[in-house]
């Protein structure tokens, strides 16, 4: 049952086994990388029936698209480019598709208030600040913060030079530390803080 | 420390993963460093208290997104296997890969191979202005090739302007006939009929002659934009022979 991924097998052991036709190859696929294409679609479309779109396509070209991949490269990068590139084809679409009228959007909406142990909700703050940032901008700090890749990573999964990349992230970076300001979220100083 | 180096090294305290992995002493040494020029510089302490509440706030949201991981729908895997379907294998994708290539390959290579043949097919003798030249030493083979040349471009220009519009053939054949030839142009029945293969004896001999004999009714830049478009004169005149300048072939 998909939801428990196999660890013994290593990435190039992963492509092997879909490249041979074997099912189980691409359920492994599945279960293994689900959670962090999926968090970075809902990170990015803010909408979960758009996210699982999102994440549907993005495994369909993966698995499709297996033999032109190099097993010596780690999946992940590879994957999170490809989820990058399907959520900016949504966000483009998105913006040109008119709003539907009388249709409640709010159930799909995400919730980004529950916190954990977070009596000032720094998190559900940051969150919806994120939430506010320019798409390339918020795409590159999910892919650094969140999904943990590296700038050249990051370059490679936005089509853009690394230096963009980091100028990006700055940029990002500093809005979101004007935007909590405005809010009126402070944390605790760091001299008030306990030693 | 500058207020562009405090900015900086701000993101680089922000770049620091995973969160805690920092070594103490560079992490204290940077913190000290950036507390003291935010003391001296009243904008830059306004963005250190906000850095240092995105900080916080960073800690707290990186552990929150790995506490709780988002999770899909589990019926989602079995829709992404129902509509990969089976995969292709590798020899067949190669294949039709490179099947446009090949193609390409060989496509050129059979027209290389027809314009050496049609180079090679042209029969001299029927070319009697050709034949009153000196003996066939390697200026005349020189001449002959590239009337041969000049003969295949004419009959090609010729083919396609049959093919695009017979009114245009023939002002075409009238525009390359008409300059030297005293007894007027050549009548279109004179010419082989149409349908004919392109690289015709009888047209390429007979286009071959005109030019052998000194016509060059066309000039390099006419010829090229296809001179049979353009509008017929009322009558034949004099006009300057163009001679055809090298390397640029029709």
């Amino acid at each position: 049952m998909i939801g428990q991924a196999d660890l013994t097998m290593d990435d190039p052991g992963l492509v092997e086994a879909i490249r041979s036709g074997d099912p189980r190859g691409s359920r492994e696929l599945i279960a293994r990388f689900q959670g962090v294409v999926f968090g970075l679609c809902l990170r990015m479309l803010n909408h979960r029936h758009d996210a699982e779109d999102a994440m549907q396509e993005t495994f369909i070209r993966a698995i499709r698209g297996i033999f032109g991949f190099d097993p010596a490269r780690p999946i992940r990068p590879w994957l999170l480019e490809i989820a990058a590139n399907r959520c900016r084809t949504a966000l483009a679409s998105r913006a040109r598709r008119p709003p539907l009228a009388g249709v409640d959007q709010a159930r799909d909406r995400v919730d980004l208030r529950s916190g954990v142990d977070d009596p000032d909700d720094l998190a559900g703050e940051l969150e919806r600040a994120v939430g506010r940032l320019r798409p390339d901008y918020r795409l590159v700090f999910a892919l650094y913060h969140e999904q943990d890749l590296t700038y050249e990573e990051i370059a490679r999964a936005v089509e853009r030079p690394v230096g963009t990349v980091k100028t990006w992230l700055h940029r990002a970076r500093a809005e979101l530390a004007e935007d909590l300001a405005g809010r009126g979220v402070h944390g605790i100083r760091s001299h008030e803080r306990p030693s | 420390m500058n207020c562009r180096d405090f900015d900086q090294i701000w993101n680089q305290a922000l770049d620091v993963r995973p969160r805690g992995a920092d070594v103490d002493g560079a992490r204290a040494a940077r913190a000290a460093a950036l507390r003291e020029h935010a003391e001296g510089c009243p904008s830059c302490q306004v963005r250190h208290r906000q850095f240092e509440t995105l900080h916080q706030a960073l800690d707290v949201w990186t552990a929150r997104a790995e506490a709780r991981p988002a999770a899909p729908p589990p019926e989602l895997a079995d829709r992404i296997i129902a509509a990969v379907g089976p995969l292709q294998p590798p020899v067949a994708r190669r294949w039709r890969r490179r099947l446009p290539e090949a193609a390409l390959v060989l496509a050129s290579a059979a027209a290389v191979l027809l314009a050496a043949v049609g180079l090679r097919l042209r029969s001299e003798p029927t070319r009697t202005a050709v034949e009153t030249s000196s003996t066939s030493d390697e200026p005349n083979l020189d001449r002959r090739l590239l009337g041969r040349v000049v003969d295949d471009a004419t009959a090609a220009s010729w083919e396609l302007a049959l093919l695009a519009s017979e009114p245009a053939a023939r002002l075409g054949n009238e525009m390359i006939g008409a300059p030297a030839d005293a007894e007027g142009p050549p009548a279109l029945r004179e010419l082989p009929a149409t349908g004919a293969e392109p690289f015709s004896p009888d047209l390429v001999n007979q286009m071959g002659g005109l030019f052998a004999d000194g016509v060059r009714p066309l000039s390099t830049s006419a010829r090229r934009a296809f001179g049979f478009l353009r509008a017929p004169t009322a009558e034949p005149t004099d006009r300057p022979v163009v001679r055809p300048s090298t390397g640029k072939g029709a």
